[in-house]
């Protein structure tokens, strides 16, 4: 798997969306904090973000007896840019087959 | 704050014309190098070819394969270009007041590489894309 696919793969869950959204508003928590604040159980929480580590878009910093994931917002351009660059070609190529079929 | 961006691109369109006729443009490779943004080439069959070079960088091409096709509905085809990752078109046509909607929607899929029997040779790369298979 390459890494643009880990990174899509872990962003198509929307479960990680909310943690990562999550921890985007709040900054640096530790799976118990987070899994006190979501739906769900610490040890379901803790394989998300190990997930959302593998992709690149967490980061763990040990404090003390607790691991604190913060965001790290580097691999989203990747997203954005490809988002970006798949979805204007399709803006361009419908508005001509728009133009193309009703202007026959 | 804003949301996260899904990875997976979809538009919506309303044409003033019939849903055949809108087909028609999806499947005759012709018609469908009107609007594709460079030659297309679509065989309209589950398993058939599909290939666009574009104008503006032929070294882009994207080559792949038929997955799925409903006639007069639905077309779903995956492909990539030789330094992508390979991604799943679908296009949907639908009735709809004064026309119909057309759909579109592309997303990055998983992918397998094997050796033989070759299917599509994709250019300059000494191996064979032969069955795309979705995440």
């Amino acid at each position: 798997m390459t890494h643009e696919q880990r990174l899509f793969a872990a962003l198509g869950d929307p479960t990680r969306r909310t943690v990562l959204q999550r921890l985007t508003e709040t900054g640096a928590a530790s799976a118990t904090t987070l899994s006190a604040e979501l739906p769900m159980s610490r040890q379901a929480l803790v394989k998300h973000l190990a997930a959302l580590d593998a992709a690149g878009l967490v980061t763990r910093v040990r404090h003390g007896r607790e691991i604190r994931y913060s965001v790290t917002p580097g691999p989203l351009t990747d997203v954005v840019r490809w988002v970006v660059e798949v979805g204007g070609a399709w803006d361009e190529r419908l508005a001509r087959l728009r133009d193309v079929i009703e202007e026959a | 704050m804003s949301r996260l961006p899904e990875p997976t691109i979809e538009r919506s369109i309303h044409i003033d014309a019939d849903a055949a006729s809108v087909w028609e443009h999806l499947v005759v490779g012709e018609l469908a190098s009107l609007w594709m943004g460079g030659v297309m080439v679509i065989e309209p069959r589950t398993g058939g070819a599909v290939t666009l070079v574009p104008e503006s960088d032929p070294d882009e091409t994207l080559v792949g394969l038929v997955e799925e096709i409903v006639p007069g509905e639905t077309l779903t085809w995956t492909w990539r270009a030789s330094d992508r990752d390979p991604t799943q078109v679908t296009i949907a046509v639908s009735p709809a007041r004064d026309g119909c909607l057309l759909t579109v929607t592309e997303r990055i899929v998983e992918y397998q590489i094997l050796e033989a029997p070759p299917l599509i040779q994709m250019p300059g790369e000494p191996w064979i894309l032969r069955v795309c298979v979705a995440a």
